[in-house]
């Protein structure tokens, strides 16, 4: 019951913010456009870009076109989910400098859920439709059984789980120095250049990219299960990973907090 | 002049204060031209009419440009046009656009080093990958002058995008649409001619092509004399329409202008 209603007012939280960001983000049109159309470009000139490699060739690291674009669709969906649900994360670092998380932390709800979820993009929620006509397009032209799409969903959530441990992890950082806000951002480059197929990487590049910081799990699994080029084992790795780094950044977060002394309120 | 000289010499402090920022900007840069290094490698075919071994060259060539390129000062203009901090500058006796000129030159001026530094990572980490010389003189004229014209056009555009701010709150939507177009079309990734033909047709009626994509092709010697003086003549004409509308925005928005927030 106290569980039910912890979940209800989370959920009115969320509703709540997403209608401020909502009216946030239409303040200017102009804004909203321009956001919108420059993610559309940059989805765009990533669609045209994989085509512009199969000029000359039939073949990326082993890969066809499709299969390609499918790599670049997947992580394209991940990215927008991700930015939907947990865009505020990448403000953590703001906020704990100008000190606006200490009104968080003497309210009755999760300081976590809040700094996650209180912006929901609604630029990318624009660009959710041409995202998902991307995927399509790049699954129309491969052939894959029932249990490898089952697979594919399967391991995109895991990455999205994935991705949402790095971001809190990432985040957590702040509490220990206010100048890491470019972590967050060299992260989503090599998030960004990690969504082209790893067998282009060599195998030390592909190991630390898995192992040690394993945005491979995000970027490349999915697709490669879909396709049917990744081991059993690696399925398993990404389960065992993605366990081990919420758990990580779980534990990262609370110490963080118990460190954290207000810096300017 | 020595107004002008401060800001330089202030912009050139503020960047070397904040070393953190200018190291993690030149290695999220890195980052981003070492993947492209492992994909043009995995494509010994090469992409469109460029060969492999051009493609490469080509990628440290625009590795460098825009590094130097790839500099806004429109986020903190726009910043000051809506806290009214422009009310400062209007009050003195100096040209606000031309204090920001060289203070966006100073920064500009630390990049030159840090792409140069780039481009030496980027050969110590890529033994395979070699910077060819300019094929004759005139390659290294015609990619000087490419160069100063990118400069000036940036610059310009730069300007441009914080103009917006006299109109729309911050305006930041209109400004990361002007980075992401600069990002990824002005051949910082890609040659413009390596793009499917109808999408070079279309960019190449635009001036992002110049801001990159044109110095690094007159570095390896693929551009022309003849086609050389039509670029050039171009990059005149687009220097004269992005003037004209910097321009007439600043008119306009100084009339509009209500320091809000002083």
């Amino acid at each position: 019951m106290a569980n039910n209603t912890a979940l209800t007012k989370h959920a009115r939280i969320w509703a709540r913010s997403a209608a401020l960001t909502f009216a946030r983000t239409t303040q200017s049109r102009l804004d909203f456009y321009m956001y919108v159309g420059g993610k559309l470009l940059r989805m765009g000139f990533f669609f045209v870009f994989a085509f512009s490699l199969f000029s000359n060739t039939q073949e990326l690291g082993g890969y066809s076109k499709h299969a390609v674009l499918l790599f670049f669709a997947t992580m394209n969906i991940i990215d927008i989910l991700g930015q939907l649900l947990w865009r505020g994360i990448a403000i953590m670092p703001q906020m704990v400098r100008k000190g606006t998380i200490d009104a968080l932390l003497v309210k009755p709800m999760s300081p976590l859920f809040y700094v996650a979820t209180h912006l929901f993009d609604f630029w990318d929620l624009a660009t959710l439709p041409a995202g998902i006509a991307f995927l399509a397009y790049a699954f129309h032209g491969l052939a894959f059984s029932a249990t490898q799409m089952l697979l594919w969903f399967a391991l995109l959530f895991f990455g999205l789980i994935a991705a949402l441990a790095i971001n809190i992890l990432i985040a957590a950082v702040s509490f220990w120095t206010t100048q890491m806000e470019n972590l967050y951002w060299l992260y989503r480059d090599l998030v960004y250049v990690a969504r082209f197929p790893p067998t282009i990487f060599p195998p030390a590049i592909r190991f630390g990219l898995t192992f040690v910081v394993p945005i491979l799990i995000i970027t490349a699994f999915p697709t490669q299960a879909l396709l049917g080029t990744l081991p059993l084992r690696m399925i398993a790795w990404a389960i065992v990973a993605t366990v081990c780094l919420w758990i990580l950044a779980t534990t990262a977060w609370r110490a963080g907090l118990k460190r954290y002394t207000s810096a300017s309120s | 002049m020595r107004k002008y000289l401060w800001g330089f010499q202030l912009a050139l402090s503020n960047e070397i204060i904040y070393r953190w920022n200018f190291f993690f900007g030149r290695l999220r840069e890195i980052l981003v031209y070492i993947a492209l290094v492992f994909v043009y490698t995995a494509i010994p075919q090469g992409v469109g009419s460029y060969t492999q071994q051009q493609l490469l060259s080509y990628l440290l060539l625009a590795a460098f440009v825009s590094s130097i390129t790839f500099v806004y000062g429109m986020y903190a203009i726009g910043d000051e046009i809506v806290e009214g901090d422009l009310t400062n500058y209007l009050v003195r006796p100096i040209n606000y656009l031309g204090f920001w000129a060289s203070r966006m030159f100073a920064s500009r001026f630390l990049l030159l080093i840090g792409g140069a530094l780039s481009v030496l990572i980027l050969l110590a980490l890529f033994p395979s990958l070699s910077l060819p010389h300019p094929p004759s003189l005139f390659a290294i004229g015609a990619f000087i002058a490419l160069l100063v014209q990118s400069l000036i056009m940036i610059q310009l555009i730069d300007f441009i995008g914080g103009t917006f701010s006299f109109w729309t709150y911050r305006s930041h939507g209109a400004r990361w649409f002007i980075t992401v177009i600069i990002q990824f079309f002005c051949g910082a990734y890609l040659p413009i001619k390596a793009f499917p033909h109808w999408v070079a047709t279309i960019l190449s009626a635009t001036p992002f092509p110049s801001l990159v994509g044109l110095p690094a092709e007159a570095y390896l010697g693929l551009i022309e004399s003849n086609q050389f003086l039509a670029i050039f003549l171009m990059n005149i004409g687009w220097i004269i329409i992005l003037g004209t509308i910097l321009h007439t925005l600043w008119r306009r928005g100084i009339k509009t202008y209500g320091a809000y927030g002083k």
